[in-house]
């Protein structure tokens, strides 16, 4: 049965529900020995989903009541709000994903309202923490700042919420032995990268610069590229998919342009050690999984120097999966053949 | 089988010259005992023609005929190890020769085959006994005529045989004058004197086929046993000499390779049974054709990683058996190549139009990264279209 005190539910719907359901008045009904359903706190009652209709609408109207700037997609960020799964599993709201942007939408808009008066100010920022990503006390409160009834009565403690294992190394970060580490996803493969830069050597970078004799020194001048260009590098990184070379593990040279492809946009090729561990998938998907990993991995390490990577588009997820097959038909898309009789 | 733009690149040097711009010629210096030296480390080296007409023109080892038929001429990158493998042979070659043999492994494209052709182009131009076989897989493959021998159980191959005979003395017939056979050698109804050299020897094996083997291991045992002249062995795809070779006896059983009289000759030198008094003896791995290479002698040479045993219960169990590792040779591991390396073969692919763009930094780093430092991979990468 579903209960009338929903997350967020308007606060003065309450107060004229409960002043009507404590006043001892006679009814019209009285006599008629009809006993009267309660009405409840709010419209969405009725709707498929009351509880994320009530946030949504409490949250909408914190943004109608107060002048907002000038909304400007880019100065959101991106994370900013606890996950669609962590509504479900905290707040006990289930949405799906237009429903979830939607609710980022109109917190963000919320957010972004300047709110004059300060215990108002400081109500609403208590009212939206508990949807903040990484907030690690929160107080599940009403709209009116009141504690939601049901909850567990911590007292002074603050209820913290369950600790999650650090992922933004999935992001690209340094660990803690100095190395660029990473993850990406493709299809069915994942893939995580560690890179490490490789020192180069001054010594051999010295010996290179000088011609053997002179015509070699006759060959270097009339050659395009001369031996001291090749001072620039005298070390080379080595990459490793599953402890094993490159070449041996990817055969198909497109999949290992594609590996290498993010150390090719950023002119970095062969100035890192990687290390890649993939499994799932197929080759191209393992490939490309490879790549999304090196791409963030690089792109952490230095975002500076490596802004070709992200401008490339080598950071974004390849969400495409394999299309379901549907009944009727042999596969996704394709359909049996039409046959007149 | 090429792939279509490495084909494509190849076949252009017989295109019509009208359409085709002929392959540019490089001048390169000669590869022999004068040049072999740390000053031409990292460059192209042209290998002598004398040296390519004694093997015999097209009698490339490996992929090697694919690569000079690119280049328009035979040359191939002195590198560091070259360097090392001549000042090897130069020091075996004045004090004792080692017990063991040398053979040379790697992956497949490292560049093993080149190496020994040409260490045996220096021992060659430097007044060796240069014993070069640039293939052992006709000896083994069945593609040519064999024959059970007249005593024993042992299969005998007269035309290889020959043309060894043949090619060892058009390599070396100097240094092979130099040396007398100290005895009176008798191959079969023919007798010759002690005073005569190895080369009447070789030329009496080359002109009868049928005592072609006799002569063959008189010349082994005789220039073995010498230290007039320093001897090199030099032979290619020496797995062949431990595997079963696709002939078949006359009960129709798989012939190994040990059963061949000519392969039995050489067998002793790269088993540790026989040694050369004064030279050296060098062979080459290959894995193109894995029916001719030993799943023994592959594990052997290429054991899988294996952690120390620190329990020393577990040590001391004589159950516990890991793979063995040993090998009646020495062997000599070629890797990657160098990143200076790399450039120069890239800037030799530009001078002789394999590659049109410019060598730079970027292009030589992502060639690299891609074929992880093999020249067999970097090349296929050059010369592909996709």
């Amino acid at each position: 049965m579903r209960s009338f005190s929903a997350t967020g539910g308007n606060p003065q719907l309450q107060n004229s529900s409960q002043s009507k359901l404590d006043s001892k008045q006679p009814s019209p009904f009285d006599h008629v020995g009809i006993r009267p359903v309660k009405r409840p706190d709010t419209a969405a009652y009725f709707m498929a989903n009351p509880k994320y209709a009530d946030l949504l609408s409490a949250i909408t109207s914190i943004a109608q009541q107060h002048k907002r700037p000038e909304y400007s997609r880019t100065q959101v960020k991106r994370g900013r709000w606890i996950a669609r799964k962590t509504f479900e599993s905290q707040h006990s709201i289930k949405m799906n994903g237009n429903e979830y942007a939607m609710l980022t939408r109109q917190l963000n808009e919320a957010d972004s309202v300047y709110i004059r008066d300060k215990s108002e100010r400081d109500t609403v920022g208590l009212y939206l923490n508990q949807f903040r990503r990484g907030y690690s006390h929160v107080e599940v409160v009403g709209m009116d700042g009141v504690k939601k009834e049901g909850m567990e009565d911590v007292g002074n403690k603050k209820k913290k919420i369950k600790e999650r294992p650090n992922t933004s190394w999935k992001r690209g970060m340094m660990d803690s032995k100095g190395r660029w580490r990473a993850a990406g996803k493709r299809k069915e493969a994942i893939a995580c990268a560690w890179l490490v830069p490789v020192e180069q050597n001054a010594d051999e970078a010295a010996k290179v610069k000088q011609p053997a004799n002179s015509a070699e020194a006759v060959e270097a001048a009339a050659s395009d590229a001369t031996a001291s260009d090749a001072a620039d590098f005298t070390t080379m990184g080595q990459v490793l998919v599953n402890g094993r070379p490159l070449p041996e593990y990817f055969i198909r040279s497109t999949d290992r342009e594609s590996v290498l492809f993010p150390f090719t946009v950023a002119n970095k090729n062969g100035r890192y050690n990687v290390f890649i561990r993939v499994r799932g998938g197929g080759h191209t998907g393992q490939a490309e999984a490879c790549q999304l990993a090196v791409a963030r991995a690089l792109y952490a390490a230095n975002r500076k120097a490596h802004a070709a990577v992200r401008a490339a588009g080598l950071l974004f997820t390849d969400g495409r999966r394999v299309e379901r097959k549907k009944t009727g038909k042999p596969k996704a898309r394709k359909s049996y053949t039409w046959v007149k009789r | 089988k090429l792939r279509s733009g490495t084909s494509t690149s190849v076949n252009l040097a017989n295109a019509n010259p009208q359409y085709y711009a002929a392959t540019p010629r490089v001048m390169l210096q000669t590869l022999n005992a004068e040049t072999a030296n740390s000053a031409h480390i990292n460059k192209f080296m042209q290998i002598d023609d004398a040296f390519l007409e004694s093997i015999g023109k097209g009698h490339y080892p490996g992929y090697l005929e694919t690569d000079f038929k690119l280049f328009g001429q035979a040359a191939l990158l002195y590198r560091n190890l070259t360097q090392q493998l001549v000042d090897q042979l130069s020091e075996y070659s004045k004090t004792a020769a080692p017990k063991k043999a040398t053979v040379i492994d790697g992956k497949n494209g490292a560049g093993k085959s080149a190496e020994l052709m040409k260490l045996a182009s220096v021992a060659s131009s430097s007044g060796h006994i240069v014993i070069y076989a640039h293939s052992t897989f006709p000896w083994v493959n069945s593609s040519r005529p064999y024959a059970p021998a007249n005593e024993g159980d042992l299969f005998v191959q007269h035309e290889l045989t020959m043309e060894l005979l043949r090619t060892v003395l058009s390599l070396s017939k100097d240094a092979l004058m130099k040396v007398p056979l100290g005895k009176n050698v008798t191959l079969g109804k023919k007798s010759l004197a002690a005073d005569k050299t190895l080369a009447d020897l070789v030329e009496f094996g080359i002109h009868t086929p049928s005592l072609a083997h006799d002569a063959l291991e008189q010349l082994l045992a005789i220039a073995s046993a010498q230290t007039k002249v320093p001897v090199l062995i030099a032979l290619d795809n020496i797995n062949t000499l431990w595997c079963n070779t696709l002939y078949r006896d006359q009960e129709d059983v798989v012939l190994p390779a040990n059963r061949l009289r000519l392969i039995r000759a050489f067998l002793p030198f790269f088993e540790g049974k026989a040694a050369l008094a004064k030279g050296w003896a060098v062979g080459a791995t290959s894995y193109i054709d894995t029916r001719f290479m030993p799943k023994d002698l592959r594990l052997r040479l290429n054991p899988p990683a294996m952690i120390p045993i620190t329990n020393p219960d577990v040590a001391s169990d004589p159950n516990v058996k890991r793979p063995s590792t040993d090998v009646p040779f020495d062997v000599i591991k070629i890797d990657r190549m160098t990143a200076t390396e790399a450039w120069a073969l890239m800037v030799f692919y530009q001078k002789t139009s394999v590659i049109s763009t410019p060598v730079t930094d970027a292009l030589v780093s992502q060639k690299y990264v891609v074929a992880d430092g093999n020249p067999r991979q970097i090349f296929g990468s050059v010369t592909a279209y996709f």
